[in-house]
């Protein structure tokens, strides 16, 4: 098994300390977070820290939003007591499905910015699926080329090198 | 899209479906919205298509009692959370 990231670590911390370091982060600077838990012995990275901090708000407004949905099937089933509970769920369902797109908020990754964290992982990621993309749209330009019987190998050669930016 | 890219995707998807652990499910549309601010912009079909996928490997799972088709919703499972731990997530 792989070691686990830091931030799976974090997910794995009891709640009380998960809070303590939520708020820790509103208060302070990363670094200091970060050297904090170092302390505690719970080594971790600004970029972990950042997606801890994602991980934990979206979690937080999911499970907000369960209880709203609740307090809405609550009520339905009071003054509609001939529904069945698969209705009920179904119609809690639908509620938590939009009231999770409506939370999706900005602000979030807009305080993450603001706390100045180091985004370098997933900004890797990115430019590692756009380079994936680029050299799959290469590979097939390049098979179409080698398939053009109309080709010398030579003007093949040439084609081909030029698509891969080496003529 | 690439094996790699797709498997990129897959794992957004299960760190996505990780963050809800209510009772209910995220729709298709929910977690397409939460992948755009991890830079994510696809479409509702390639996400129902790589959630059928992680189903497959049973590491998602619709929630048994769901509406239509299109509302389907998903849930991550005790095997796609051990996959996330066990890949570094």
């Amino acid at each position: 098994m792989k070691k686990p990231r830091s931030d799976s670590r974090l997910k794995n911390l009891p709640a009380d300390k998960q809070q303590s370091i939520i708020e820790a982060l509103k208060a302070g600077t990363v670094a200091e977070v970060r050297d904090q838990l170092r302390q505690d012995g719970v080594r971790t990275t600004a970029s972990s820290l950042s997606e801890f901090w994602h991980w934990w708000h979206l979690r937080e407004q999911h499970r907000q939003n369960e209880k709203d949905v609740q307090q809405m099937v609550d009520l339905l089933r009071q003054e509609q007591p001939d529904l069945s509970e698969e209705r009920l769920f179904d119609y809690g369902q639908q509620l938590f499905s939009l009231l999770s797109i409506k939370s999706q908020d900005p602000k979030v990754w807009q305080r993450v910015q603001k706390l100045n964290l180091d985004r370098q992982r997933m900004s890797l990621d990115r430019d590692r699926f756009e380079l994936l993309k680029r050299k799959a749209e290469q590979a097939e330009a390049a098979e179409r080329e080698i398939g053009n019987d109309r080709l010398s190998p030579e003007e093949k050669e040439q084609r081909i090198r030029a698509i891969f930016g080496l003529s | 899209m690439s094996p790699e890219q797709r498997e990129v995707l897959r794992t957004a998807i299960l760190r996505t479906l990780d963050t809800n652990q209510t009772r209910f499910g995220l729709t298709v549309p929910a977690v397409t919205v939460h992948l755009v601010p991890q830079g994510f912009k696809v479409e509702r079909k390639e996400v129902e298509r790589e959630l059928d996928y992680l189903a497959d490997k049973q590491l998602a799972e619709p929630i048994k009692r769901s509406l239509s088709p299109e509302n389907r919703a998903w849930r991550i499972n005790a095997a796609g959370r051990d996959w996330l731990a066990e890949h570094g997530f």
